[in-house]
């Protein structure tokens, strides 16, 4: 599967699955539920946990079989959201991982499935274990004195953040970039900072510049998350990340983009060109109600990127495609 | 002087005149000569290469080249006639100065005279060091030297440097008042660009007023010729001339050609005398205190101001701020081999500035830019697409003021301002005569670029860098 | 940077000797760290050096019977001594290196018999060629040692991705959480025979003489590139020339006419630069290289008629910074500003994967409230004081690396890192002092 394009094209299959309770499984239904429930696993995680739920309730015999099926129901599952990305970063290393484990079991399916079944919820700690691993090697980044900024919500970011707080205790600065669309939710990461005793500004994306030009004695660092870090090190992130990121850059600031490297992706954006389409530019010479885009994400270059932090250490940026390729044997997954 | 109140303290130390003492203090009528000197600088200057502690900071250009309104009335034939004596001269001088081997790979001074500095040939103002470099070129045989001429690294040879002319070589013409400028000059014990101009203009004032015209010439005419040409090659000979030293003799020039022809001397004497008088106090006396106030407002309380090496103008504008109540807090940054900052940064403490920080060299500047709200420097000169020639070091301050969002702003009066344009420092510069060897070299300047500067300060107001141009093409205008 | 005084003060060569010496091994331990602490031992050649035979004598004579506890004795006694001079990141680096080459014997003594699929690394490895394996690559100094497992087993693929999903370590959380476990034990290392702790000895102490020799050739090594990087009539830029950079303009002496600027920065009590580089530069005369010593304040004044800025390093950072001597950064700013190139000589022990973001203690910046302050009116030149003040360049001034490896760009350096350092010894700067 070349992941270049990753919204793969097909319509729907029918599924020889049912669930325990005779109804057929609805792998995107189980998908929605299951991030419902688990407020605390990143996309690609709950995309692995309904393909796993999957396994479990099908009752199909062969390991081809069974891997039609789970590729069908990849297909579907990422058909049905507006932005696949964050959720193929999860298929693709999930069915690339099941063909693997198959040929070290010689074959036998029933062994594999098995293992994923018993294991749902240690994968689920692994994953979790995983951010906290971002924080642990990133936190040394900020030192004492220092101002950072930062943009939207990501949990490993805020790990970092977070453990860096637990070191040295009031000793840094945040300035935290709004996120226009989430207002609600900028107040909330505002507020849980502050709670811990970290001294915050809030700003608006309107206002980077400014500020990062009249801080003194200048902001230190920029921590970006996203839900996919991307081929080259650059990440999909909130609209406003690549501003923040572009501005720091100009600044000589180093932007790290924190994140789980189960979130890699064997792809590269350019610009608009995200994985889905995203309507960005809308002219028209009419007045009209249009409605506001659902949770817009852009495209952060790796070009502003200075370094990765993940679970295993500060790597450069081409890191991704490096670990992309010794994992997948080529650069495309 | 303007309605700023009087000297910074206590005495200052080695560069002249910095903030108050009146100017006359450098140059004064014979007797009181040794007595100035001393005034000035705790050792005798000496006419061989100086003693260290007035250690060559700055430096001039070569002279001013250009053809405004006055000289116009000098004809054609007079300048041919003194184009060909400044040759013979030259040639004299050839005959007696070192020959110069052109070859070996560290290069003498190819003197050329189309030397980067863009002298016109047709210049009036001679340059002496330049002539005595262009002496290397045609001397087939040379005689054993009588002065050994420095070897300068090829790639610096197009720069100037200092001579250090022996008084048995001065031209006969030259008045002692001039000789004693031009050897203080050479030994930079008269150093940056506004006081020489100033100490420049006094001794002609001197020799103004002991000359009087022979019969059957006039006045504009001989004087200029035969009396003040002669001291101002003596003086570009013994150090190149700063850009305000050849702003402030085209003034003089053009002042002396529009003295009426049938004006007795002693009443063209005393009018041009006052002429010079007005000219200092407006250029010089009242420029430095107008510009301290106008820079000083950009000062708030408990900033902190960064400084490279010394110059008067920010001294005085350092004081002023503290006058006015404001608590500063000052690092001085030095220029290791001219460490002029460590003697500055004392007397600031005397002054009472009660946190100071000094370090002897650039290499934590990006350390104390964290800690500095403004950069101040003072100018040598100032070019006319803004940007600035200043003590080197003060590009390296500026650039990285820039990238650490530090201003930096230029302090300048407009007598220091040419309407020559550089973009890089190897344009304009000049070798450290006492640190020139076929080994090794130390310039003396560099340039700023105005894409670093937030602004430039003159007795005129506060501009961006860019303005500078339409200023001086106003000036222009004007005279 | 310049070695130790000469005279009665111990220097790394008496160390060197008293090693022959029947010293107990925690005393020679003991002795560097002081050395060290005391800066008797400086500059990064002479403490690579240092600490490669200090370990050498913790592996010939510490107790061990099993590789485990060799590692964990040589991991100890290394912490110690990047403690004593955390800035110095060379000793960091061999401490890594000696710990990697004992994780390899180690698997390879275990893997005896096993056939390898790969060809052996030779001297020189490809320089960004990913390696296979992750964590067990073969130090390039050792042409006869077979290369690692091949990439078909799953226990090569990057950790993070399948260990998500991977059976073997369902009960093991050690590595990717905690990075500071202890010495890193996901491949555990058995229990070995008599023979085989001979063996392993053996070998691991025949394994830091080639990196001790492969320290030796560096210089030679990255000369090579010379005549590459220095092109006819180039001017050519370097701040307090190290020898490593001498030996480099020198080589390009011979092939090449260039001419040569020395920055330099006054010496103590008014002497100029000129001297110090007095033999460097008669050399370059007879070869007929011209060189200049610029004895200017700042960078930019002549910046803008060089063609290239050639620097050594004390250690490159592994985001591509470089620790070199104080107010090489600013020369360095003022090259970047004017494009001039910036090359930077190390051999590649000194490239640590240690970032500065990871250090507990900056490199050696001091904070400038510490360093200067007038007391009583009476300057206080404390900078001038403190001898031997490093300085970090960060990596967008560096346009290329040049190790005894060949040529690099800062894309090269996470290869080459994990070309020489064990994933699981690369945090090895975080352990708590009482794991050591």
């Amino acid at each position: 599967m070349t992941t270049d394009t990753p919204t793969p094209s097909g319509a729907p299959v029918d599924l020889p699955v049912r669930a325990a309770d005779g109804a057929p499984f609805d792998i995107v239904q189980t998908y929605h539920d299951l991030l419902a429930q688990n407020r605390d696993l990143t996309k690609p995680v709950v995309a692995i946990k309904a393909l796993i739920s999957l396994l479990e309730n099908t009752n199909s015999v062969t390991a081809h079989e069974t891997m039609d099926v789970l590729q069908a129901s990849a297909d579907r599952l990422t058909n049905s959201v507006r932005n696949p990305v964050p959720l193929v970063a999860g298929t693709h290393l999930f069915l690339w991982f099941v063909r693997q484990m198959l040929r070290d079991e010689g074959g036998n399916f029933e062994n594999v499935r098995r293992h994923l079944v018993d294991n749902g919820q240690v994968f689920a700690q692994r994953a979790i274990h995983a951010r906290t691993g971002v924080a642990e090697h990133g936190f040394r980044v900020i030192k004492p004195g220092q101002t950072v900024m930062t943009h939207g919500s990501s949990r490993a970011v805020l790990g970092l953040i977070e453990r860096a707080q637990q070191a040295i205790p009031g000793r840094f600065k945040v300035i935290y970039v709004r996120d226009h669309y989430n207002p609600k939710e900028s107040e909330r990461v505002v507020s849980r900072l502050r709670k811990l005793g970290i001294p915050t500004a809030p700003i608006d994306g309107a206002s980077v510049l400014t500020a990062v030009k009249a801080a003194k004695p200048g902001v230190s660092a920029v921590f970006l998350g996203g839900e996919v870090i991307t081929k080259g090190g650059g990440v999909i992130s909130r609209v406003g990340a690549a501003q923040v990121a572009q501005i720091a850059h100009e600044s000589s600031i180093p932007v790290f983009v924190c994140g789980e490297e189960h979130k890699f992706v064997a792809f590269m954006p350019w610009w608009n060109e995200i994985g889905f389409d995203q309507k960005l530019l809308d002219f028209g010479t009419e007045d009209a109600e249009r409605p506001a885009t659902d949770d817009p994400v852009e495209w952060v270059p790796h070009d502003y990127v200075h370094q990765l932090i993940t679970e295993r250490g500060l790597h450069l940026p081409n890191h991704v495609s490096t670990t992309i390729y010794q994992t997948y044997g080529s650069f495309d997954g | 002087m303007a309605a700023v109140a009087p000297a910074p303290g206590p005495a200052q130390a080695g560069q002249g005149p910095e903030a108050t003492p009146p100017p006359e203090a450098t140059v004064q009528d014979t007797q009181d000569e040794n007595q100035s000197k001393t005034k000035d600088d705790p050792e005798p200057p000496k006419p061989a290469p100086a003693a260290q502690s007035a250690k060559p900071a700055k430096g001039g250009q070569q002279p001013k080249a250009d053809q405004p309104a006055g000289e116009k009335k000098l004809s054609g034939a007079e300048l041919k006639k003194k184009a060909k004596e400044e040759k013979a001269a030259r040639r004299a001088q050839a005959k007696a100065a070192s020959g110069v081997a052109p070859q070996g790979p560290p290069g003498q001074q190819q003197g050329q005279d189309k030397g980067g500095k863009g002298v016109k040939p047709k210049q009036d103002a001679p340059s002496g060091s330049q002539s005595q470099r262009q002496a290397a070129k045609p001397v087939a045989a040379p005689a054993p030297p009588k002065e050994t001429k420095p070897k300068v690294p090829v790639i610096f040879s197009h720069l100037s440097m200092a001579k250090r002319i022996s008084l048995q070589q001065t031209d006969k013409d030259v008045d002692p008042r001039i000789t004693l400028l031009g050897q203080q000059m050479a030994a930079f014990v008269v150093d940056d660009s506004t006081t020489r101009t100033q100490a420049t203009l006094l001794a002609m004032k001197r020799v103004l007023a002991a000359y009087s015209t022979p019969q059957g010439t006039t006045f504009s005419r001989h004087f200029t010729a035969h009396v003040l040409n002669p001291q101002i090659d003596y003086l570009a000979a013994c150090r190149p001339m700063c850009f305000s030293m050849g702003n402030a003799i085209r003034w003089l020039k053009l002042q002396i050609s529009k003295v009426d022809i049938d004006l007795a001397d002693f009443e063209a004497k005393r009018a041009l005398s006052e002429a010079i008088d007005n000219y200092i106090r407006d250029k010089i006396d009242v420029a430095g205190p107008v510009i301290a106030e106008k820079t000083n407002a950009l000062i708030k309380d408990k900033d902190t101001i960064l400084t490279y090496g010394h110059h008067f103008l920010v001294e005085r504008t350092l004081w002023l701020a503290k006058e006015s109540g404001k608590d500063v807090n000052v690092i001085v940054i030095d220029d290791p081999f001219n460490p002029v900052g460590s003697e500055f940064a004392k007397r600031l403490r005397a002054y009472g500035f009660g946190k100071i920080k000094y370090s002897p060299n650039l290499g934590l500047l990006p350390d104390y830019l964290k800690l500095a709200d403004l950069v101040l420097a003072g100018a040598e000169a100032t070019f006319s697409n803004g940007a600035m020639y200043a003590r080197a070091g003060t590009a390296d301050v500026a650039m990285y003021a820039k990238n650490m969002n530090v201003k930096f702003v230029s302090l300048c009066e407009t007598i220091n301002y040419t309407e020559r344009v550089s973009v890089d420092s190897l344009t304009y510069n000049e070798i450290d005569p006492e640190m020139c060897t076929e080994d090794g070299v130390r310039l003396l300047f560099d340039t700023v670029l105005p894409e670093h500067i937030h602004r430039t300060i003159n007795e005129m107001g506060l501009s961006e860098p860019s303005s500078i141009s339409g200023m001086l093409r106003k000036q222009e205008e004007q005279e | 940077m310049p070695s130790a005084v000469p005279g009665f003060a111990p220097t790394l060569d008496s160390y060197l000797r008293s090693l022959k010496g029947h010293a107990h091994l925690d005393l020679t331990i003991q002795s560097l760290v002081d050395l060290l602490k005391r800066r008797q031992i400086s500059g990064p050649e002479d403490c690579a050096l240092a600490t490669a035979n200090c370990l050498r004598q913790v592996v010939a004579k510490s107790k061990w019977t099993d590789a485990d506890t060799l590692l964990a004795n040589v991991s100890r006694a290394g912490s110690k001594l990047m403690r004593a001079r955390p800035n110095e990141l060379v000793i960091g680096n061999i401490v890594r290196r000696v710990l990697g080459l004992i994780r390899d014997e180690a698997t390879e003594d275990r893997n005896d018999g096993a056939p390898s699929e790969t060809p052996s690394e030779g001297q020189m490895t490809p320089i960004g060629e990913m390696s296979q394996s992750f964590h067990s690559s073969a130090p390039t100094e050792a042409p006869r040692r077979p290369g690692p497992v091949g990439a078909a087993s799953s226990a090569n693929i990057p950790r993070s991705l399948s260990m998500l999903l991977s059976a073997k370590d369902v009960a093991d959380n050690e590595g990717t959480i905690s990075p500071f476990g202890n010495s890193g034990t996901s491949t555990p290392l058995h229990r070995t025979t008599n023979s085989q702790v001979h063996a392993l000895r053996s070998e691991v102490i025949n394994g830091i003489q080639e990196i001790i020799d492969e320290m030796g050739q560096v210089d030679d090594q990255i000369a090579a590139h010379a005549e590459v990087q220095i092109r006819p009539g180039d001017h050519i830029l370097v701040y307090h020339p190290s020898p490593t950079v001498q030996r480099f303009i020198l080589r390009a002496a011979q092939k090449r006419k260039f001419t040569l600027l020395i920055h330099c920065m006054p010496q103590p009590r008014g002497a100029t630069g000129h001297d110090n580089y007095r033999a460097l530069r008669d050399k370059l005369k007879s070869q007929g290289v011209q060189s200049i010593v610029m004895t200017t304040g700042g960078g930019m004044s002549y910046m803008s008629r060089v063609n290239k800025m050639i620097i050594g390093a004390s250690a490159i950072t592994a985001n591509g910074g470089v620790v070199s001597e104080n107010f090489s950064t600013i020369v360095a700013a003022a090259a970047k500003h004017h494009r001039v190139p910036i090359v930077v000589l190390a051999g590649v022990y000194k490239l640590s994967p240690e970032c500065p973001y990871t250090q507990e203690t900056a490199v050696e910046f001091a904070d400038p409230m510490q360093h200067v302050d007038f007391s009583d009116g009476s300057l206080v030149h404390a900078v001038e004081v403190k001898a031997g003040l490093t300085a970090f360049l960060p990596a967008n001034l560096i346009d290329t690396y040049i190790t005894n490896l060949g040529t690099h760009t800062w894309e090269h350096l996470s290869g080459l890192i994990s070309d020489h350092y064990a994933e699981e010894d690369v945090n090895l700067h975080l352990k708590a002092p009482q794991d050591a």
